[in-house]
């Protein structure tokens, strides 16, 4: 199986980082982790290598509850950005979140490939990154 | 002629009636007419009709009136009349004129009925309307509020727990000590995060149902000028210039909120600023049509109002990168604010600075 080579972890959640991190080391299945504590910084880093595709992540995991920019600001400026891998971006929203709006809402996006509930377990995240 | 004295009595029987001439003297009233408003025969006959105008109506109606009857046509409304003991009647009026060989009224028909109980019943209705719909507004607010608060709930309590129990469950799983130490050591700041979040929610909740709280006559510059004594090494740290203009120099807010309005928007103001200028904070107060108008103004670091607006005041909602920046301070005087039938809101141009406006009810606007 192959791995990742970029993640990116786009959450302000310290905690939330942390054990993440942990969990992705410990499948071996992740090259690197860019870590990102709101949405602005986050997209600022995918403008920055737009033409780096070494630097893109593969998999971004995407926090909804953010300051600066939330999650669903980072998603529409996300979809109008042009990238010649974006498509191939898989872009998970997790969140801690249980409106039933938010769920619904992720459905309506193209670029949203899942919506994951927090807190998910190191079984979840190693059938996600199976996935890709 | 049989037909027509039946006539007559049919009428009289039935309806208010009254005859008066041209000029509008009452010539002939019936016993209705007297029953109704009061007065005996022999005080109506020669009266004006005036004399039962209870002054209701205004002169473009009466006038009204006139010219089409003066023209010989029907006039046909509902009118408030005065009974002699100063009493009102409503009545549902005909006035019919009858013309002369020449085509000019002589005299006039009144036939009127009693409709009294009916107007009675009609304001009755437009008032409990009123009141319906006001009741429904309230109703309305308060259930967005209570969303807005089940929101808040769900997503910063959750949050924190979510944390405590990915912990837990590391824990568990830690094989060295070394490595649960470290684990162990990041469940101190969650929890403490998670009480004081829901130690704010309480309290909000306190302060939505204590609205019997009593206001106290707040000096605003004394009351400014406590809360800053606070913030004074802050303030002289960034060279901090603070002005204040009371145009109301007085108003009737409990203490503690006026306190904590004053201390949220400073701290803001201070923690937000530009950093490459010195800030500048004006605090004025100002009478409008609607209350009393609060603002703060500073020329710091502003909010992008159009990404940040719906979020302004919700807990945890920070717009800058800042380490303090908790966003628990503007949530609480929001809930304040708003417990005492005040608004609360902003204006901000990013790079510029904002303005924080509060509107107060001024005392006795309300009397329910």
């Amino acid at each position: 199986m192959k791995n990742i080579k970029n993640l990116m972890l786009v959450d302000d959640d310290e905690i939330f980082v942390y054990l993440t991190k942990r969990t992705i080391s410990e499948t071996s299945l992740v090259d690197r982790i860019e870590e990102f504590d709101n949405g602005q910084d986050a997209l600022d880093f995918l403008k920055h290598n737009r033409e780096n595709p070494d630097r893109l992540p593969e998999v971004i995991l995407l926090d909804l509850n953010m300051p600066i920019m939330d999650g669903w600001q980072f998603l529409e400026e996300f979809s109008s950005l042009k990238t010649p891998t974006k498509n191939r971006i898989r872009v998970y929203i997790c969140t801690s979140s249980i409106s039933p709006d938010d769920a619904s809402r992720a459905k309506t996006m193209s670029e949203v490939t899942d919506f994951i509930i927090k807190p998910f377990t190191k079984g979840k995240l190693t059938e996600m990154i199976k996935e890709i | 002629m049989e037909n027509v004295e039946d006539y007559k009595h049919a009428l009289d029987v039935s309806a208010i009636v009254a005859i008066t001439d041209q000029k509008g003297t009452i010539i002939h009233v019936n016993d209705n007419f007297c029953k109704i408003s009061g007065y005996s025969p022999a005080e109506l006959i020669g009266q004006d009709h005036r004399i039962i105008n209870s002054g209701y109506h205004p002169e473009e109606f009466i006038k009204g009136l006139w010219k089409t009857v003066a023209n010989g046509k029907v006039w046909k409304g509902e009118m408030r009349n005065r009974a002699k003991d100063g009493s009102i009647y409503w009545v549902d009026t005909t006035i019919v004129p009858f013309l002369n060989s020449r085509g000019k009224p002589y005299q006039y028909v009144a036939i009127r009925s009693d409709i009294t109980e009916r107007k009675k019943g009609e304001e009755h209705i437009k008032k409990i309307n009123e009141q319906a719909v006001r009741h429904t507004r309230e109703l309305e607010y308060k259930n967005r509020q209570l969303v807005d608060f089940c929101n808040i709930v769900s997503h910063n309590l959750r949050a924190p727990l979510i944390n405590i129990s990915m912990l837990v469950d590391y824990l568990e799983q830690c094989t060295d000590d070394a490595d649960r130490m470290e684990v162990q050591g990041k469940m101190r700041p969650v929890v403490d995060h998670l009480l004081e979040i829901f130690n704010e929610l309480v309290e909000s909740v306190q302060v939505r149902q204590d609205i019997g709280i009593k206001a106290d006559n707040i000096h605003l510059g004394e009351c400014l000028d406590r809360i800053m004594v606070g913030f004074d090494p802050q303030a002289r740290e960034y060279g901090a210039e603070i002005t204040a203009e009371f145009g109301v120099p007085v108003v009737s807010f409990p203490r503690k909120y006026m306190e904590s309005i004053f201390s949220n928007l400073i701290s803001n103001a201070l923690k937000y600023r530009h950093p490459e200028r010195v800030p500048r904070i004006e605090v004025q107060s100002r009478k409008t049509d609607r209350g009393i108008l609060l603002s703060v103004a500073d020329n710091g670091l502003g909010i992008d109002l159009q990404r940040h607006r719906d979020h302004l005041f919700k807990i945890r909602k920070t717009f800058h990168k800042h380490v303090d920046a908790k966003g628990l301070g503007l949530f609480m005087t929001k809930t304040q604010v708003e417990a005492m039938g005040g608004k609360i809101w902003a204006e901000s141009t990013p790079g510029k600075g904002s303005v924080f406006f509060v509107e107060i009810k001024e005392k006795d606007h309300e009397e329910h």
